[in-house]
């Protein structure tokens, strides 16, 4: 059974609860469109409900109404023709409801219309007789209030007594028939839709109230709006941030005492390293995600309800157009500065797929906060006591970051995705108090997405990096071998401190030559010649590998190739600042000068480094195609900068 | 008469006759006047979307809030619409400002 409405008539809030919390969300197969598959109990039978994507015509050429045809017609493989359609129309709008309302039925299923809002019609005086209209369509008609849950028994018993095809009706051509004519099709659907309004209802179209037309002229007001806009989502985004941290700390602490936990029952050896540094790890990589995408998706599912994104689409869209994005890229592209994963997710509604990919290919340009650690450490190589250049480098490194994201959408919508900027047609609903269940499930269901559709993907990756950089195993270096036995001497003489301080050299030391003797060091060396000339050394290359699981894990690595010891930094990292600092190549000059130094941060600001990333570009452009290329114009876009930035800075004797 | 109901829109025959009155592109309607759809000129899917919603030959707009993107009022909704889409809808100028006195 399938349930079909216009947008914002209220469909997700009916089919949560007709089906509870018992709904699947996957992609059409082969499409990017996404359904919704929940069990609803209906006179004692479980029943397949089928969630359609909201729509105002069947006919028009755009990709959601052409499926949602082909679904209805029993067209699309793996999904069976729904045997009865719930057709939700709102009471508030029921002439332009009944457009879409000529076009199902002309298709002949079995229907039933059901009368959302009826409380809101009824508080506009707006009187409509659901007999009458029953009568005109040819087909029961129940009028519901889904938020309340007013009338959903009597819905549920009207659906089980389902079997009959409404009767005749015939606004437009034959039956099924959908090829339209150009033109005339609209004006004849309306004038029946006029008619039969007139009839059923006292004619009243509901104008929204006063209130919606005082904080439109504000919302939509091209500056003022824009205002209320940066400063909505700026709130929005700082409480990701802020709010985020916690629960991804306990994560991170979570899994890290589960590790340790776990790790002591397994023997030492590639096992217990296997499943303490590979898989909790990974599992831990995948969920420290979950805090920032649950955080996100439940305050624009709650902006959605209120009615205030469409605001916010409208009033961007004047803006992002320039670059030849639509306003509704607006939401997803500051999401990104948190992280590029949930704004990918985002970039759902976005509705016309060239836009959307175009969004969804630029959107890790912009910082995250993986990147943080990273300009935190080259901005303090470079200026290690004059922090107003540190700020100023920071903000150098967000702003570039922006400017490349624009500039290359504006590139790609000339050049890879030509197309005109699709003009906006937005509905903009009237506001209402947001409901907050439909904005738990809605959150709790991009959650379980996430973990489903990208954490294996993140996870398989977690796994072979690691492997990459413990095998194949090598045996201390003799350096760490004697650090030991002096310990050994050390703790028999009596000086414990002594001995426990030259253990940890010891075991740096053992790390630094283990990842060095390891495939990603060997791989680092491999590659050594081509980031030459940005002024990178091997220990780099392995830095930049291994920071593929996440770009911060470059601070950790670089801690353990120049034997600084991981453990070390997380408590503070002063001591790598000053170790790297200190750094030298095999001549003795120094590796991080002010043009290396600066040369890997235009690197980090531009390149993918983010298997997360790929993963969710995956799931959300449905081929490998995009991300792969993704991937490539990003690492050549950081590579080309890299180069030049280095280049130059030498050619002009800064070194 | 509730203030949440529109009298104008729910009338579809226009109230004073267009008469000899040319037709214009809806974005050249002022802010708070109506127009009745003459032509819609078609070829973009984006346009039949804004006539399924109701932009169509036959019906009534009310222009609420002019710019680029404006905003229409069509039957029960309010619709932010590109000037360029709004610029290929034919309107008869109906008169009157928002609640049909003129």
């Amino acid at each position: 059974m399938a349930l079909i409405g216009n947008p914002n008539a209220g469909k997700t809030t009916l089919f949560n609860n007709l089906t509870g919390l018992r709904a699947k969300t996957a992609n059409f197969p082969g499409t990017t469109i996404e359904r919704r598959i929940g069990q609803a109990r209906i006179a004692g039978r479980q029943v397949e409900l089928l969630d359609l994507p909201g729509l105002y015509s069947l006919t028009s050429d755009r990709p959601e109404e052409r499926l949602v045809r082909e679904v209805l017609l029993g067209g699309v493989p793996d999904q069976p023709r729904p045997a009865a359609v719930v057709l939700l129309m709102d009471a508030t709008n029921l002439e332009r409801n009944l457009y879409l309302a000529s076009q199902i039925l002309e298709l002949g299923l079995p229907t039933v219309v059901a009368l959302n809002m009826v409380d809101l019609a009824e508080r506009s005086s707006i009187e409509i007789n659901p007999e009458r209209l029953s009568t005109e369509l040819g087909c029961p008609v129940v009028s519901i209030v889904a938020r309340s849950g007013r009338g959903i028994e009597d819905l549920r018993e009207r659906i089980g007594q389902l079997v009959e095809p409404p009767h005749g009706l015939h606004v437009v051509g034959a039956p099924n028939d959908l090829s339209d004519c150009i033109g005339c099709p609209f004006k004849a659907r309306y004038d029946w839709a006029e008619s039969v309004s007139a009839r059923c209802s006292n004619g009243r179209p509901m104008t929204h109230g006063q209130q919606t037309e005082r904080l439109d002229a504000v919302l939509t007001h091209p500056w003022a709006g824009v205002g209320v806009f940066l400063g909505i989502m700026l709130a929005v985004f700082a409480l990701i941030f802020w709010l985020a941290q916690y629960p991804m700390d306990w994560i991170d602490r979570g899994f890290a005492l589960a590790g340790s936990a776990i790790g002591q029952l397994l023997p030492a050896g590639d096992l217990r390293s296997l499943v303490v540094d590979g898989v909790i790890g990974g599992v831990g990589g995948v969920l420290v995600f979950l805090p920032q995408i649950c955080i996100l998706f439940f305050f624009l599912a709650l902006l959605e309800d209120t009615g205030y994104l469409a605001r916010a689409a409208f009033v961007m869209d004047r803006l992002m157009r320039r670059v030849g994005l639509p306003g509704k890229a607006f939401v997803p592209m500051l999401s990104a500065h948190a992280c590029a994963v949930p704004a990918i997710m985002a970039t759902r509604v976005i509705d016309n797929w060239r836009d959307r990919l175009v969004t969804i290919l630029v959107l890790p340009l912009f910082t995250c906060s993986a990147r943080i650690p990273i300009y935190a450490m080259v901005t303090a190589l470079l200026f290690p006591h004059q922090p107003v250049l540190a700020a100023a480098t920071f903000t150098g490194a967000y702003v570039m970051g922006i400017v490349a994201a624009l500039g290359t959408a504006f590139l790609f919508k000339r050049t890879v995705l030509p197309g005109e900027t699709k003009p906006l047609v937005l509905e903009l609903p009237g506001y209402k108090v947001p409901g907050l269940k439909t904005a738990l499930l809605y959150t709790y269901d991009r959650a379980r997405i996430f973990v489903k559709r990208a954490g294996t993907i993140i996870l398989v990756a977690s796994i072979i990096l690691w492997a990459l950089a413990s095998y194949p195993k090598s045996d201390p270096p003799a350096s760490a071998e004697s650090l030991q036995a002096e310990a050994g001497r050390m703790e028999s003489a009596g000086d414990r401190e002594a001995a426990t301080a030259m253990r940890a050299e010891a075991a740096d030391l053992a790390a630094q030559s283990r990842l060095a003797n390891s495939f990603a060091g060997r791989l680092g060396r491999a590659v050594e010649p081509i980031l030459r000339p940005l002024g990178y050394d091997w220990q780099i290359g392995v830095g930049i590998l291994s920071s593929f699981v996440a770009r911060e894990v470059i601070v950790s690595t670089l801690a353990v190739v120049y034997g600084v010891g991981e453990a070390a930094v997380e408590e503070d990292p002063r001591p790598l600042y000053e170790t790297l600092e200190r750094a030298e190549r095999a001549d003795g000059s120094p590796v991080f000068t002010v043009a290396t130094s600066v040369s890997l941060l235009v690197f980090y600001v531009l390149a993918l480094q983010c298997v997360s990333t790929l993963a969710i570009s995956r799931r959300e452009t449905n081929s490998w195609k995009w991300p792969l290329f993704q991937l490539a114009y990003m690492s050549g876009l950081a590579y080309l900068t890299a180069l030049i930035a280095y280049q130059s800075l030498r050619f002009f004797g800064v070194s | 008469m509730a203030p949440d109901t529109d009298p104008e829109l729910a009338v579809t025959t226009p109230a004073a006759s267009p008469g000899i009155e040319e037709a214009i592109p809806l974005d050249r309607v002022e802010a708070g006047h109506c127009g009745l759809v003459h032509e819609v000129r078609a070829g973009e899917t984006e346009i039949e979307q804004l006539q399924a919603m109701g932009v169509c030959a036959g019906r009534k707009v009310m222009l609420v809030k002019t710019g680029d993107p404006m905003i229409l009022k069509v039957l029960g909704s309010r619709i932010g619409v590109s000037a360029r889409l709004a610029s290929q809808v034919m309107v008869l100028p109906c008169g009157g400002d928002m609640f049909g006195q003129s």
